[in-house]
């Protein structure tokens, strides 16, 4: 038999093994969701795997529906919220460090939106069934709602914010994703149209470590604890804190701690899904870039920006990037 | 609209089956549905392959032409060499992955999936054609091959779910994931067409309607009158 009949005959194989388990992960999930048809479970597991496949922060790179489903949303929020968190840790001579650095999942930058620039074409091959833009829905998320009239999206107002002199801006007219797309200058109080029921609400919008914008509804609006105040009781809890460890240390010896064996391998911060993976499959944790591995916990599925031009795993933010990095 | 309880959790797997197998089942557990999960479920159409003579022709005259005697790629000379005769330009299958990911999400390639897959082209016949190009133009070696072929069936089941096609993964069995709950969610689907389709058959003429004289007519003559379409008297 020749080369390139093996390699069909093997693949044939491969793709007969892939099968048998795509029907076994469809039995799995079917066993946890009852009554629900399989074919839906194996539409999710498509776009779980294409999540997965792409990466999480190129998702995008995708497009079609899949970019804008509250799913799909929700599994980018992974890679961005650890690539601004302390995940792999921050020390630069953490062999993941290296990892990371070799790491650079470039597919949301150098992938056409396929299904955006191609949705027509494709249409028409699909009989006109699809919606590969997706763009209802889109709009309906973003505020937006189409006019009958002139068969234009325009900005439903019903969801929109009510500016009444509480902002420090006036957001009047705005969608959330307009002011959130504004960044930080638009924190403030207000009377609020919730875009999800609809009702108006007192609140206020407040951002997270992370800069993302938070609209707090239904909540009091108050002035808040003066300077005089914090100082007041930072004073109070520094002077407890102080006396507490002092008794702790006069009347309390240090914990006992018992005699790590061989197979110790307990550190200062629990190891990352990556560390256990390589762990368990015996991989040195600074090759693993040379294995392929699936998940949210994957440096490729969390990278998607050029490298160097990023902001580095663990580094504080708007710091600048120095040479070390390099070593 | 879903409100997921918590985060993803962050997992690792060393196959794609098992991370969107886990991705799913994380996202149930964080509070989503299988129906939020998919969010639409349009009516999907079915692929359906056509027949065509000229194909047909074309792939017995590639077969007649005979295929190479044993050995004979001993014979060609060692300074030129096939592509995939030489060392492969990338070796890491992560970033193979990527290079076959980002051509494959390039517009005009999903055109192609998709026409392939309404056409009734198996994922695993389109993979197979995708990741031998590549290695026989020498980007990729088998080893890298076999290891994307995972992925790239996965990538391509997503296009066809995107684009809302019902796909064969191997051979003809695109229906094998249908399931008693899929037959009855379509019949409900299909009933009230039914519904409509059995009220005008059921639907009594209303005699008020046809004048009289053409009433008589029809009751004198009976079985008599002939169709319109019915023959002529010879």
């Amino acid at each position: 038999m020749g080369l390139f009949s093996s390699i069909k005959k093997a693949f044939k194989k491969v793709v007969n093994g892939v099968k048998k388990v795509v029907k076994k992960v469809v039995g799995g999930v079917k066993k946890v969701v009852k009554k629900i048809g399989s074919s839906k479970i194996l539409k999710a597991l498509a776009i779980a795997a294409a999540v997965v496949v792409t990466g999480g922060a190129a998702i995008g790179a995708f497009g079609g529906k899949l970019a804008t489903t509250q799913f799909g949303s929700w599994m980018v929020g992974a890679s961005q919220k650890v690539l601004g968190g302390t995940l792999f840790g921050t020390t630069a001579g953490n062999p993941l460090v290296r990892v990371l650095q070799q790491t650079g999942n470039f597919v949301a930058k150098t992938a056409a939106k396929p299904f955006g620039a191609a949705g027509k074409a494709i249409g028409s091959v699909a009989g006109g069934a699809t919606d590969f833009l997706g763009i209802t829905d889109k709009a309906t998320r973003m505020g937006y709602v189409l006019d009958p009239t002139t068969g234009k999206y325009v900005v439903d107002t019903s969801k929109t914010f009510q500016g009444e002199g509480y902002f420090t801006k006036d957001l009047s007219g705005q969608t959330l994703a307009e002011v959130k797309a504004g960044e930080l200058g638009t924190i403030g109080t207000g009377k609020v149209i919730d875009p999800d029921t609809g009702k108006a609400v007192y609140g206020n919008i407040t951002a997270d470590a992370s800069g993302a914008l938070k609209a707090n509804v239904g909540e009091q609006i108050s002035t808040g604890p003066t300077t005089g105040e914090i100082m007041k009781s930072a004073a109070i809890n520094q002077g407890f804190n102080l006396a507490s460890s002092a008794v702790a240390s006069k009347y309390f010896s240090e914990d006992p701690r018992g005699q790590s064996d061989s197979l110790y391998l307990e550190g200062k911060t629990p190891l990352t899904p990556l560390q256990v993976y390589a762990s368990q499959s015996n991989i040195n944790i600074a090759d693993i870039y040379n294995y392929p591995t699936y998940g949210t916990g994957d440096p490729g599925y969390m990278m998607n920006a050029a490298l160097f031009s990023q902001d580095t795993i663990g580094s504080p933010v708007n710091l600048p990037i120095t040479g070390e990095m390099n070593a | 609209m879903p409100s997921p309880k918590r985060n993803p959790k962050l997992f690792v797997k060393g196959n794609v089956s098992e991370a969107a197998q886990e991705a799913v089942l994380d996202a149930l557990d964080a509070g989503f549905t299988i129906d939020e999960i998919i969010e639409t479920n349009n009516p999907k159409l079915r692929a359906e392959s056509e027949f065509n003579q000229e194909n047909l022709d074309e792939l017995v005259s590639l077969k007649n032409q005979g295929s190479p005697i044993p050995g004979q790629s001993l014979t060609n000379n060692p300074d030129t060499p096939y592509p995939w005769e030489t060392p492969p330009d990338i070796t890491n299958p992560n970033e193979a992955l990527d290079n076959v990911v980002e051509e494959l999400l390039q517009p005009k390639a999903v055109q192609k999936v998709v026409s392939a897959l309404a056409g009734g082209l198996p994922v695993g016949d389109i993979s197979m054609a995708i990741l031998y190009n590549k290695f026989i133009q020498g980007v990729i070696n088998i080893d890298v091959l076999m290891l994307l072929a995972e992925p790239v069936m996965y990538l391509i089941m997503a296009i066809g779910e995107e684009a809302d096609i019902k796909y064969n993964i191997e051979g003809d069995d695109m229906d094998e994931f249908d399931d008693e709950d899929d037959i009855a969610e379509r019949e409900q689907q299909l009933n009230p067409l039914q519904q409509i389709k059995q009220d005008t058959v059921n639907k009594k003429i209303n005699e008020n309607a046809i004048p009289k004289n053409i009433l008589d007519r029809v009751k004198e003559q009976g079985p008599e009158i002939r169709s319109m379409l019915s023959r002529g008297e010879e």
